[in-house]
């Protein structure tokens, strides 16, 4: 995948207030210690970020600063599944990380999330893709003389039974 | 309209040389099919003077005058080639030192698409652009894919492409994509938003179809000739047809290489600024474009009626009109386009241009339209009309020679005579006339091989003397076993669209899939029964006459195993390794069309590593489709009460049943809700259903 365009900033830079000393494994897809959820939720985030277009050991890094987010994150304790609050945080680390309008102002989450995962990928396409302006430049009138058969067609054609050539008038 | 060069060179006045060619064609024409009737009333067997007979010489009249046309307008661009140089053809402008200084101006390239393959439409379009590059005047040139897909995965695979497209080439200010939610008037409505949008910001067009590949230097030496010449609205380029390996693409091919040039050349022989355009690879002055071409809907319900499926020839006659020249750059290189893989895929294709060319029957009488647009049409009308009268010829010669085999001869009729009235056939002079229509059919062929024979680097390129003669005659039979085939549809269509009968748009087919037997039986399967039928009844009553009918005869009981086997990428590339119906695209592709086999190829793999997901999925899933899927999207949309409560429904559905459960109706609705989208990507992702997980391609607990 072609990253000319992906701001230095978000790669290979931790995302700010990021907490790295939280003993969370990297991967935790295959650790047989830890739980169903939480090894799902490690699973499905490294195959957003590789869909996304990190890289293997980019993708394990950032799973591993999202899981010690949720683990921080008193939320899952409480009862909410591990894989919402995973993707929950993974939103707020695009967000934080591009810089984006954070959800509230004049927008919500998930369309700050949109923007953020855009203006990560491509940041020029994110300026210009929506939605495409021109000048308005109304054609014309139609000429509907243009368009009907003139007042007198020929005599043989006009007498054809089609329908299809019938005269009209201007 | 001045007789000058926009440099004030003078220029050369070609509307006097133009009438006289024409007169001369159309004399040449006239007085062989005089000829050939006085030839055909010696023949019948009551020389003309029965009902039937009347029929049969009008009907052989017109016919042969159709053929000889074709017949004349290949001489004269035999003649052309031979002569080595035309004064009247509009890059003769480029023999002169001070073309190459002319500066270019801003130009749109121009591609609408409907449903096409995507990777096949963005692979032509970056090999264009790449092409360009290479000329260092890319800069004048903007990229606009205007989008009538209804299909919701192809929607979303053309955002992705044209997204990968911008960054891979780190463009974001040349290239653009804009996608209609209402197809109004298609094709047309298609490009005449285009105009009203941004138009003004253009002085030219150069409008490409989905299979279209130009080189950057022909676009650029479009856009210089257009400069130069500040009369023309438009220049079509001749394209050839390349790319396909099915036999039957190949030999399409190998005839449009040889032959097609030949045609062309003549055809701007005798029309000259009064061209034709073919509505692709042609380049066109917006202004009045804008100004004089905008069509309406003929009005009326019916195939005859609505929207005008062949715009193209009407735009042509329109700028024409308005005192805009229309050219044919015949040997203008570096301008392609793909034929229909198969024969059943080119039938469904004239299904339309059929409908499109009878409809110019209405525009005949146009205000304001030169003759020989007029005639044009008409000529667009043969070119369909002519199957219809064809099949009507050979049906009463059949009758006629049912009913004098059947009814005694009058030796003595009523009116007073000294001498009996002898019937007299002459098999003789009927195989004579016989001859001499086929050699109108086929001497433009052999004129095409020898245009091509005489040119040293040309032969070799379309595989030597052998590789050509043997060609020929192959393409020659295969092109005769067709010509029934192809009667007896455009026939069909042609009867269909006159009792109105509307043809669909489907999109034309641009995949070497072949044709299975089944499908071949379902649409041949009449016209072989048909074949059988009239075989056993003209033996029966008449075996003499089979000898006759035989080519018509074996064409069409022929027609469901050559549909089959000519429709084999394999039996194609067996050709190509045996010599066949090489071209030159075949023997030295040109690099356009290299980039473009390359990119595909690329795309592909590519396609394949980025995920599992395709179309609707991917717009879900991926989140980078996703993301751009949404700010591709119309902001502040809002949603009357019902229609939210109806997206809500559906989304739920959506993500606890998969994508598959969709109609493509449901998945434009919900592709249309940035709401819905923004919903169903955080759902799926978050989902701990196993089942969810299945239907959307991701990993599951387990």
């Amino acid at each position: 995948m072609n990253h000319s365009d992906t701001p230095s900033s978000l790669v290979g830079a931790p995302p700010r207030g990021e907490a790295h000393h939280l003993p969370v494994p990297r991967d935790l897809s295959f650790d047989p210690q830890a739980s169903a959820q939480w090894r799902l939720a490690a699973r499905r985030l490294h195959t957003y970020l590789l869909s996304f277009g990190y890289g293997q050991e980019r993708s394990a890094e950032i799973v591993a600063q999202i899981l010690a987010r949720v683990a921080a994150d008193p939320g899952w304790a409480s009862g909410r599944r591990i894989v919402a609050l995973a993707m929950d945080a993974l939103q707020g680390w695009f967000i934080e990380a591009a810089g984006s309008a954070p959800a509230g102002q004049g927008q919500s989450r998930s369309a700050a999330f949109a923007q953020a995962r855009l203006l990560t990928v491509s940041p020029s396409l994110a300026m210009t893709a929506p939605p495409l302006k021109g000048r308005w430049q109304s054609f014309p009138p139609v000429r509907r003389r243009g368009m009907v058969a003139a007042k007198r067609p020929a005599k043989a054609l006009a007498r054809l039974p089609w329908r299809v050539i019938r005269r009209h008038g201007r | 309209m001045g007789a000058r060069f926009a440099d004030g060179q003078p220029l050369q006045s070609w509307a006097g040389p133009a009438t006289r060619r024409r007169a001369t064609l159309f004399a040449l024409t006239a007085v062989q099919s005089y000829i050939a009737c006085h030839f055909l009333l010696k023949i019948l067997p009551d020389r003309g003077e029965s009902g039937i007979e009347i029929a049969v010489t009008i009907l052989f009249a017109i016919l042969f005058g159709w053929i000889s046309l074709g017949f004349w307008t290949a001489v004269a661009g035999f003649w052309v080639g031979l002569r080595g140089s035309d004064r009247f053809k509009i890059t003769y402008l480029e023999d002169d030192p001070r073309h190459r200084g002319v500066p270019l101006a801003r130009t749109a390239v121009v591609m609408p698409v409907c449903n096409e393959d995507t990777t096949r439409v963005f692979a032509g379009l970056r090999a264009i652009y790449r092409s360009l590059q290479a000329t260092g005047e890319a800069g004048y040139f903007d990229f606009f894919i205007l989008s009538d897909s209804s299909d919701p995965d192809v929607w979303v695979e053309e955002e992705r492409a044209w997204a990968q497209w911008c960054r891979d080439e780190g463009d974001h200010e040349h290239i653009h994509y804009r996608r209609r939610r209402t197809n109004i008037k298609r094709k047309t409505g298609n490009i005449a938003d285009f105009c009203r949008r941004w138009g003004s910001d253009y002085r030219y067009m150069i409008v490409l179809d989905a299979d279209s590949v130009m080189s950057g230097n022909s676009m650029v030496r479009l856009v210089r000739l257009m400069e130069r010449r500040r009369q023309v609205g438009i220049i079509q380029t001749a394209p050839l047809t390349v790319g396909r390996d099915s036999l039957y693409a190949r030999i399409q091919q190998f005839s449009n290489q040889v032959y097609g040039p030949l045609f062309a050349a003549g055809l701007n022989f005798w029309q000259m600024g009064d061209g034709y355009y073919w509505g692709h690879n042609a380049i066109i002055r917006l202004a009045p474009f804008i100004e004089h071409c905008a069509l309406e809907r003929l009005p009326g319900k019916g195939a005859m009626g609505g929207e005008i499926l062949s715009h193209d020839f009407v735009e042509a006659a329109f700028m024409r009109r308005a005192g805009w020249e229309v050219w044919l750059a015949y040997d203008m290189d570096g301008s392609y386009e793909e034929t229909p893989p198969t024969l059943l895929d080119e039938l469904k294709r004239d299904r339309r241009w059929s409908q499109g060319n009878l409809q110019h029957l209405r525009l005949l009488h146009t205000w304001g339209l030169r003759l020989i647009h007029r005639v044009m049409f008409l000529y667009g009308v043969m070119a369909y009309g002519s199957s219809l009268l064809w099949l009507a010829l050979l049906a009463l010669s059949t009758v006629a020679v049912f009913v004098s085999v059947n009814q005694p001869p009058v030796y003595f009729p009523d009116t007073p005579s000294l001498f009996p009235v002898w019937r007299v056939w002459r098999p003789e002079w009927a195989l004579s006339l016989l001859g001499s229509t086929a050699v109108l059919l086929f001497l433009p062929k052999i004129l095409g091989i020898l245009a091509v024979a005489f040119d040293r680097r040309r032969r070799a390129l379309f595989g030597g003397i052998r590789g050509l003669s043997l060609s020929l005659i192959l393409e020659t039979l295969f092109s005769a076993l067709l010509a029934p085939v192809r009667m007896l549809f455009h026939s069909k269509y042609v009867a269909l669209t006159l009792f109105g009968h509307q043809a669909g748009w489907g999109t034309q087919s641009r995949a070497d899939t072949g044709t299975r037997w089944s499908e071949a039986l379902y649409h041949h399967g009449p016209g072989t029964l048909l074949a059988v039928l009239w075989a056993g009844v003209v033996l029966w009553y008449v075996p003499q006459y089979l000898l006759w009918l035989s080519p018509i005869i074996a064409g069409l009981t022929l027609a469901i195993p050559l549909s089959v086997y000519s429709s084999r990428v394999g039996l194609g590339r067996a050709a190509r390794r045996a010599g066949l119906f090489l071209i030159p695209a075949e023997t030295a592709p040109p690099a356009e069309w290299s980039w473009v086999a390359d990119i595909v190829g690329t795309e592909g793999v590519q396609g394949r590593q980025e995920g599992p997901w395709h179309g609707f999925a991917l717009a879900v899933v991926d989140p980078r489709v996703n993301a751009l899927h949404l700010a591709m999207l119309p902001s502040g949309i809002s949603r009357p009460p019902r229609t939210a409560r109806r997206l809500e429904s559906l989304r739920h559905r959506a993500l606890l049943q998969g994508p598959d459960i969709l109609s493509p109706h449901e998945k434009r609705s919900l592709l249309y809700d940035p709401e819905s989208i923004a919903w169903l990507h955080s759902r799926v992702w978050e989902s701990q259903d196993d089942q969810v997980a299945q239907y959307w391609d991701l990993p599951t607990a387990a």
